[in-house]
């Protein structure tokens, strides 16, 4: 997978720094970040969900994906098993979210509530794009 | 620009200390929770916070002020509902509803609480849902879900789970008054409807407690409250229907505001006109979702009760277990305030604040008429927990608000380094208090040592004049996610 991602912490803040040669990698990132603070991230085979967010800017396009990706875990009780950004432009995305049956037993994870807009960073660098969003838990 | 202070708990944000500021800021707190605010830039999000269109006074912070996103955590600020005030969903946070009930019991530890402690953790590890993504005790019909979001304590009374007297020692009698299940969206309604009775996780919490200090003997007497009193404390919200109602709010509200043309400071504090439509349908969301926080705490406490029935051998009206109060600390309410001699309705926004009114307000319930609003604040896993009451005086200080907590001051991985699950856990147990069931290699990040001692706030708490201290709770048995 293209990119990296980083999970910031500080006193009582969660968050990600991402990094990606483009806007679909860092969604890509973003996904596999939040599931593995979830402690949800289980990469192999999936039932493919497909996501679709249009936002208002890069910004917001972040939190509303990352959004209907915690819906898709808290809602339906899914590890997340893989994902592809098939495009991704600053007020537009979609792609696939490969998902299965968490089981029983305990999920190793903090609980995240929500995305935050706080401190939200998502631009272009000289090598491709990097991002900060923060996650309420 | 530098704080002035302005006497020994008190400090002063003057206009000017952030760009955009409408009204001062102001701090309530000892040097040293004012050092940890300005350490950790909790400070400069009071500052932020005065920003806001149609903020009235000040914008406030309670000694247990800490950085948040977007307002403090310990954050309060009103906006006046006829002068164009704005509501924001920040500004109650994602966990809207989140609060604290306390049940009081007849048994003594001394007698017969020491001696059943490991079987009555037992039972209600076993009982109490709790954790990352878990269900709950009730599984709901949308229509059900719906009834919860309208009613309240009403749904779960009628369904006959806890007690009718239960609801008069809620807040707002456990319904708050203008819930719009309407306005929740099916997505906030999905992730809320398996939830019902469900501690969740993080500091969320459900202990078996005793009082081991009572500092007000007359307002402890009201309040059912002794020394060696074995009591129950539920620390829990409005799980993922709150979470997911702010979420949609704030996304709602974030793309609306070029519109209104307001040049905020952060993102986070995105708002809008109190009379806007978007922000009566945030506000019926939240009711709504307040209204399911507080049925979450009553179903939680039923299910105590069952666990404390099954080990003692009586029922739970022959221990006593009555509600002392249940009280929310992550809400905005429309309330009356008297400024500079005028009466104005104002939109009271408390982040991490718990409402305090004094004696004879005519909100309380006639028990607590007297000695104030019972103000239940509760301490991290392994340290005390406190009841306070409200004074008169917190009314002009803070809109009749104090402290909820006190909050960490070590990052979860911090503290996971300083102890293992397994070896904090025998820590707490040879300090006398038993843990049940839980995901050990992740006890440690909630470890006492990770947050800041709840003592050293409500004292200061109680020096401003906000609240008083009533009695001091110890943990001796703790259930968490």
């Amino acid at each position: 997978m293209r990119g990296s991602f980083e999970v910031l912490e500080h006193t009582a803040d969660i968050g990600l720094r991402l990094t990606g040669p483009d806007l679909a990698a860092i969604l890509e990132q973003a996904t596999v970040g939040l599931a593995t603070i979830v402690g949800v991230w289980r990469p192999g085979d999936g039932e493919p969900r497909a996501l679709s967010v249009h936002s208002e800017d890069p910004g917001a396009l972040l939190v509303d994906w990352l959004d209907q990706v915690l819906y898709l875990h808290d809602a339906e009780g899914l590890a997340l098993t893989g994902v592809e950004v098939a495009e991704a432009l600053p007020d537009r995305a979609h792609g696939t979210v490969h998902v299965a049956p968490l089981g029983d037993g305990d999920i190793e994870g903090i609980q995240v509530k929500a995305i935050t807009y706080h401190r939200l960073i998502v631009e272009r660098t000289e090598h491709g794009w990097r991002a900060e969003v923060y996650l309420d838990v | 620009m530098e704080p002035r202070r302005i006497d020994e708990h008190t400090w002063e944000l003057p206009i000017g200390y952030v760009e955009g500021m409408r009204v001062p800021g102001r701090i309530y707190a000892s040097d040293k929770l004012f050092d940890r605010a300005r350490e950790d830039r909790a400070i400069e999000q009071v500052a932020n916070v005065a920003t806001l269109p149609g903020i009235i006074g000040y914008s406030l912070a309670m000694p247990d002020i800490h950085w948040g996103y977007g307002f403090p955590i310990g954050g309060v600020a009103a906006t006046d509902v006829d002068a164009g005030g704005v509501v924001s969903p920040g500004g109650v946070g994602f966990d809207i509803g989140c609060g604290v009930r306390l049940l009081r019991s007849e048994v003594s530890w001394q007698t017969e609480g020491r001696e059943r402690i490991r079987d009555l953790v037992a039972e209600l590890g076993k009982r109490v849902p709790r954790g990352v993504g878990g269900g709950g005790y009730m599984r709901l019909s949308r229509d059900e879900l719906d009834r919860v979001l309208r009613d309240g304590l009403g749904f779960t009374l009628g369904r006959g789970i806890g007690w009718d007297a239960d609801a008069e020692l809620t807040e707002d009698r456990g319904r708050l008054p203008h819930p719009d299940p309407e306005a929740v969206s099916e997505r906030a309604k999905a992730r809320g409807a398996p939830q019902l009775g469900s501690l969740g996780a993080g500091n969320h919490f459900l202990e078996v407690q005793v009082v081991d200090e009572v500092r007000d003997a007359a307002a402890a007497e009201v309040m059912g409250l002794f020394e060696g009193q074995v009591c129950v404390m539920i620390h829990s919200g409005s799980r993922g229907i709150g979470h997911q109602s702010c979420q949609d709010a704030l996304r709602t509200i974030d793309r609306l505001m070029p519109s209104l043309g307001y040049r905020l400071p952060d993102r986070q504090l995105a708002c809008v006109p109190v009379d806007h439509p978007e922000a009566r349908s945030y506000l019926g969301a939240m009711d709504a979702a307040g209204n399911f926080a507080r049925a979450n705490r009553h179903v939680l406490s039923h299910v105590a009760r069952e666990c404390f029935a099954a080990v003692f051998g009586r029922s739970a009206r022959d221990l006593g277990l009555e509600v002392v109060y249940d009280v929310a600390h992550n809400l905005a309410k429309f309330e009356e305030h008297t400024i500079d001699g005028r009466t104005r309705r104002l939109c009271v926004h408390r982040k991490g604040a718990t409402r305090a009114l004094g004696p004879g307000h005519p909100e309380l319930p006639e028990r607590y008429r007297d000695i104030g609003q019972p103000v239940i604040i509760p301490g991290s896993m392994g340290s005390a927990s406190f009841v306070l009451t409200g004074r008169a005086e917190a009314e002009a200080l803070a809109f009749a608000s104090t402290c909820h907590g006190a909050g960490r001051q070590m990052s979860r991985t911090q503290a996971k380094k300083k102890m293992r699950g397994e070896d904090l856990k025998a820590e707490l147990e040879r300090q006398g208090i038993v843990l049940a069931r839980s995901q050990w290699k992740l006890l440690s990040e909630e470890a006492p040592y990770a947050y800041k001692d709840a003592s050293e706030v409500v004292e200061t708490c109680e020096a401003v004049g906000l609240s008083s201290v009533v009695a001091r709770l110890r943990p001796v048995g703790v259930v968490k996610g």
